[in-house]
Parts: C-alpha cells; sequence; structure tokens
C-alpha cells in the first residue's frame, strides 16, 4: 500500500482583499508518495508556495484538507508531530537574520534526535557556504545554502523546498542536486521541491505536478508522463478533431499537428487504420510538455472567462 | 536651568549608553574574531539553566533567549522609571518651591508627580514592546521560522507576552522602590511630615498650592504605584490584541507598523483624557484604575478591572493566533 508523505484533498485557499477574492489554490488533488523525489511546477502565482505554505501550518486552508504524513499541520499537537518530521527551506530563504553558523546552532536545538553536524559539515564543504558572514552582507545565493543546509542537516522524513535553487551559481546547484540524490534519497526521505528550473527537476524528480491557477493539471511518475505525451505530425483528410488522448491541434499549412496526452500509440493506430499518414511522431521533453498543458489550460480558462461573461 | 536638564540627561542616558555601546563591541569583536578563525561547524554548548532542565530542548533554548531580553528590557525599565521618580528630589529649587510653605511637602507633591511625567515613558515602551512582542508571530523571517520548527504555539505565545509583560512590571515595581529607597535615604519618610491643613498664611496669590496640597493631602501613593503597574499590564494587553486581531489582513508586511502606530493613539488619547477627567470621565478612569493625577484613590477593588480585561485581551490575542496565516 502506498503511503503519502503530503496528501490533499479538494483543496482551496482563498484570499480576500476588500470585495476582490483570489482562489489561490482552487480544489487541489495532489498526492506525494513517501520516498519519491517529487517536483512541483508551475508558473507565477499557480499556488505553489501557498500549498507548501499550508503543508507547514502558516497558511489554513479555505476548505479541504491537507495531511503530512496522515496529520493535520495547522493545528497543534500533530502539528508538532509533522514539523519534528520534516526540513522547510522557504522562498524568501530568510529564516532568521543570523550568520550562517548562529542559524545552524540555532536550528541544531530543535531537532535533537535526527539533526547530524557531520551532515551539516559536508554540506557547509559541499556548497562552500560561508558560516561567519554577517546576515546582512550574505548574498541571495549564501542565505539560500544556509536555509538548505539547516533544513538537509535535520535529516528529515520529508524536504520541502521552495525554490531551492534561487541564487545559486552552477556549480553550487549541482552540488545540491547530488547531495539531494546522494543524501536525501538514500535514506529513503522523501523531498518535495516548487521550483520553475524544468532541467534541474527533470534531472533529479521521480514523480511531477503541474499546477496551474491553483490547479493540478498533471500529476504522476516523471518517465510514465514522458512516454505518454508524444506530437505527431499528420497529413489525410478527415481527421479527428476530438479524442481523450488529444491535449492541442494545431492546423498547418501541409499537415496537422496533434499533441497527444495519454496512448499515442493507439491514437496512431487509428489515424493510420482511417487512412492518414504520420509525417513525424516525436517525443516530447517536460519543458515542452509544461509549456503545452500551460498554454492549454490558459486558453480553456479564457474561453470559460468568455462563457461566464 | 538648561545646563541642569542636560546634566539630568546626560546621567540618565550614559549607563544605556555604555551598556549599548559595550553590547555592539562585543558582538563586533565576536564576529571579526570568528570570520579570522573560520573554523569549520563545531557548535558551541548551549547555557545550562538547571531550572529549564525539564523542559524539552527546542523550548529551553526559546524560553532562554527571550528570557535574555526580558531582563535587558526589565534594567531599561527599572532604572528609567527611578530616574523619572527621582528626578525632582534633585531639581528642588524649581520656580515654585518657594511658594510652598512646607519642604517635606513640596519634595512630596514633586516625588508624586514624578509618575505623572512616567506616563509617557511607559507608554511608550509598552507600545513598543507590544508590537515588539506581536510582529514577530505574526510576520516577517522570525515568524517562519519558529512557526515551522517544533513548537507549539501556545507556548511561543506565552512566553513572548509573558516574559516581556512581566519584564515591563517588574521593571516598573523596582524603579518605583529604588526611587522610594533614594528618597528615604536622602530626606527620611517625608510622607510623615506633612501638616494636616492648609496654614493660614498663604495668601490668594497662593490658591494653586492650596489646591495642589488639598489634593496631595487625599492622594494615595500605594493607589498611583498600583495604577502605574494595572495600566502598563491593561495597555500592553490591548497592544497585544490589537496587534493580532484578524482584521490586519495583509498580503504586504509592510503596512503594519503604519496600522498598529495610529491604533496605539488610542491608549494615549485615554491617558491624556484621564489628567484632565471629570464627572462621567471621572467614573471611567477610576473604573479602569487609572489613576495617575491627584485626588482621591479609586476603590482598591477596582484594581481587578484592568487586570480582568487584560486577562480578556490576552486570551482573545492567543485564540487570534491560533487562525493566523503568516
Amino acid at each position: 500500500m502506498t503511503t503519502y508523505a503530503i496528501q490533499t484533498n479538494a483543496l482551496v485557499k482563498t484570499y480576500s482583499l476588500g470585495n476582490k477574492k483570489t482562489h489561490a489554490v482552487d480544489g487541489l488533488n495532489l498526492n506525494v508518495s513517501e520516498g519519491s523525489i517529487y517536483g512541483l511546477l508551475g508558473r507565477n502565482s499557480a499556488g505553489k508556495t501557498t500549498t507548501i505554505r499550508m503543508a507547514m501550518g502558516l497558511a489554513h486552508p479555505t476548505s479541504g484538507d491537507i495531511k503530512v504524513f496522515g496529520l493535520n499541520p495547522a493545528r497543534d499537537p500533530e502539528r508538532i508531530d509533522v514539523l519534528r518530521q520534516v526540513g522547510y527551506v522557504p522562498e524568501d530563504k530568510m529564516l532568521a537574520a543570523l550568520s550562517a553558523r548562529k542559524l545552524l546552532e540555532l536550528n541544531r536545538n530543535f531537532y535533537p534526535e535526527t539533526w547530524s553536524d557531520d551532515l551539516a559539515r559536508k554540506v557547509i564543504k559541499r556548497l562552500e557556504l560561508p558560516l561567519d558572514t554577517a546576515f546582512m552582507k550574505l548574498s541571495l545565493g549564501n542565505k539560500t545554502k544556509s536555509a538548505l543546509a539547516c533544513a538537509i542537516a535535520q535529516r528529515s522524513r520529508l524536504l520541502i523546498l521552495d525554490e531551492p535553487t534561487t541564487g545559486l551559481d552552477p556549480i553550487a546547484l549541482d552540488e545540491l542536486l547530488r547531495l539531494l540524490v546522494e543524501d536525501c534519497t538514500a535514506e529513503g526521505r522523501t523531498i518535495f521541491l516548487s521550483t520553475h528550473q524544468l532541467a534541474e527537476i527533470e534531472q533529479i524528480a521521480d514523480h511531477i505536478g503541474i499546477m496551474d491557477r491553483g490547479r493540478i493539471l498533471l500529476e504522476g511518475p516523471l518517465d510514465d508522463i514522458r512516454s505518454s505525451f508524444r506530437r505527431l505530425t499528420v497529413t489525410g483528410a478527415a481527421l479527428p478533431t476530438s479524442h481523450p488522448g488529444i491535449l492541442s491541434t494545431r492546423r498547418q499549412a501541409h499537415a496537422t499537428q496533434y499533441i497527444l496526452q495519454s496512448a499515442p500509440e493507439a491514437f496512431a493506430q487509428d489515424l493510420i487504420a482511417n487512412g492518414a499518414t504520420i509525417v513525424e511522431s516525436n517525443p516530447m521533453s517536460l519543458n515542452e510538455i509544461f509549456l503545452e498543458l500551460c498554454r492549454t489550460s490558459e486558453s480553456t480558462a479564457a474561453d470559460r472567462e468568455e462563457e461566464f461573461a | 536651568m538648561i545646563a541642569h536638564l542636560s546634566l539630568s540627561f546626560l546621567t540618565f542616558m550614559l549607563p544605556i549608553v555604555a551598556a549599548a555601546v559595550w553590547k555592539i563591541r562585543s558582538i563586533l569583536r565576536a564576529a571579526a574574531k570568528a570570520e579570522q578563525d573560520a573554523l569549520p561547524f563545531v557548535p558551541t554548548p548551549q547555557p545550562e539553566a538547571a531550572l529549564l532542565r525539564g523542559l524539552p530542548s527546542a523550548r529551553r533554548i526559546f524560553l532562554l533567549q527571550h528570557l535574555k531580553v526580558a531582563g535587558s528590557l526589565y534594567a531599561v525599565m527599572a532604572w528609567t522609571i527611578a530616574f523619572i521618580f527621582t528626578l525632582p528630589l534633585f531639581t528642588v529649587a524649581s520656580a515654585n518651591s518657594d511658594k510652598w510653605f512646607n519642604h517635606s511637602a513640596y519634595l512630596w507633591y514633586s516625588f508624586i508627580v514624578g509618575a505623572s511625567h512616567s506616563t509617557q515613558f511607559f507608554f511608550t515602551m509598552v507600545l513598543f514592546s507590544g508590537i515588539a512582542v506581536i510582529m514577530p508571530m505574526r510576520f516577517g523571517p522570525e515568524a517562519r521560522f519558529y512557526r515551522t520548527r517544533p513548537i507549539p504555539v501556545s507556548f511561543v505565545f506565552w512566553t513572548k507576552v509573558l516574559s516581556v509583560l512581566t519584564a515591563m512590571i517588574a521593571g516598573a515595581a523596582t524603579g518605583i522602590a529604588l526611587a522610594f529607597a533614594i528618597l528615604v535615604a536622602l530626606h527620611g519618610p517625608i510622607w510623615h511630615n506633612l501638616p494636616a491643613t492648609i496654614p493660614r498664611l498663604l495668601g490668594p496669590d497662593d490658591s494653586d498650592v492650596a489646591q495642589l496640597y488639598a489634593g496631595l493631602l487625599v492622594t494615595s501613593a500605594h493607589s498611583i504605584f498600583l495604577s502605574i503597574l494595572t495600566t502598563i499590564t491593561l495597555f500592553f494587553s490591548l497592544v497585544v490584541f490589537l496587534g493580532s486581531a484578524p482584521v490586519l489582513r495583509l498580503r504586504s508586511n509592510a503596512a503594519l507598523p503604519l496600522l498598529m502606530i495610529p491604533a496605539a493613539f488610542v491608549p494615549l488619547a485615554i491617558v491624556i483624557i484621564s489628567f484632565s477627567s471629570n464627572g462621567g470621565t471621572s467614573y471611567f478612569f477610576r473604573t479602569l484604575y487609572i489613576y495617575l493625577s491627584l485626588g482621591p484613590p479609586p476603590p482598591l477593588i477596582y484594581a481587578l478591572v484592568p487586570i480582568a480585561l487584560a486577562a480578556i485581551c490576552i486570551t482573545g490575542a492567543r485564540l487570534f493566533t491560533n487562525h493566523q496565516d503568516i
């Protein structure tokens, strides 16, 4: 039976500012399996940080629920059990206005059972973190590194990283990805990270979720997603315009381009059986899948708004 | 007069500035030493606190941090209150002093009036302490840091609120006791040497002195000092309550201080009105045990009113913190 590190059910978070209501998260259903590296992808304001804030108990759901290891992160005493098992790197990386050494010393007191000084030293060395530079003098990249060192050295069951690559140079980024894969997942820990950096996610994540406008557009194992998406360029007469597997269709000068999100082989067989010719059949990169899903979501939302108006 | 005031101000500021300079220098020295040594990460041992040994490590560290801050607040509060109260004892030769028929009466009057002069100070302290308690629980990196560590929200709330409130009350009480000790050491128990009636030699030009003395005779020093403590408690709780109220739903932290400061003018206005209160307003302030001017004291039982209100405000603030988004 799969156990979930994070699970949400019809999760909604609405912010009110005067009469205006913003649905930051809108009926989100998310399943993060324990032991996975889960990348939550989305554009700006997709609701990633709000979801993470709710998982950390920093924001309360308007409706629906969110569970971390089956516990409610918003209410004591369950919240305490959740926080004992979670390492967190916030979006702005400002945990407290301290030098990296002071921050690490302070943080280790909160996790006496799991904290590892050796691991802290390893992260400091690999990320080349300056320990004694005053907080005001730390660059964004070094603030990110101190927050990461704290979270990783906690050796928590779950690491929640909100945009963990902000300000990191390519070498530090590479070291971070190695650390996450070698040291964190080797011990069976779960890593849940949100980012715009699709190339990095593609290197380490085994599961992904793509969010837009507070909803999950796609979720699953990365390999399954890659294999189920395909771009087909087709010529022929009486080509179908609707099919459960079609994500989008584009008419070109002499051909039609289909973006398929499931069972591409079966769809291609059907086309060939109906006399169509497959000119090109290409797998899609995560970046292409992400862009296609976001564009489709945007046009669907625009159609819905037009209809509503 | 100006030279005298400058000297008083310097006397007041000297220990505060010296303590601040010492602290800043020690921080800078430690930072410079740390950068020179550039040691690998070897955590320094945490201070042992025998009384807190029963607490889990996370709570112990959090509590110790706040007790240190409370200690500094206590020292500043005690020193400043003692200074404000005793200042008139060193500036006896004011323009009005020769009108007074009795030196002890004038000294005692000056000492008691010191209480009303302390109002502005303790109000400012209460306001900034209240903001300093609430802000890091609702907004910013500190709120996020402690809210995502495994310590109960209730522990964070009560540690912050009670450490600061206790430090302010204990600091004010110590300051008052210190001022009393200085008064007795310099002039003896002058309140025993006050004539029960106003001497006939006071002329028509001295009606203000006569009026003040009549007020002084019925004034209760204990009640004024108790009122300082209950008013600190009430205003602090009010600031904590207002600061925690969910009406402040901001998406940005930057606007919060701008909202807190106007809200804080409400208690300031209450204090100012209390000085010139009469009739209905006088009854209102007596009920709240706000007694900061000469005259008969409110019944002692009324001291329970601000304490009860403070308890309600703090409990309300605590309930708000359960539902706060950070």
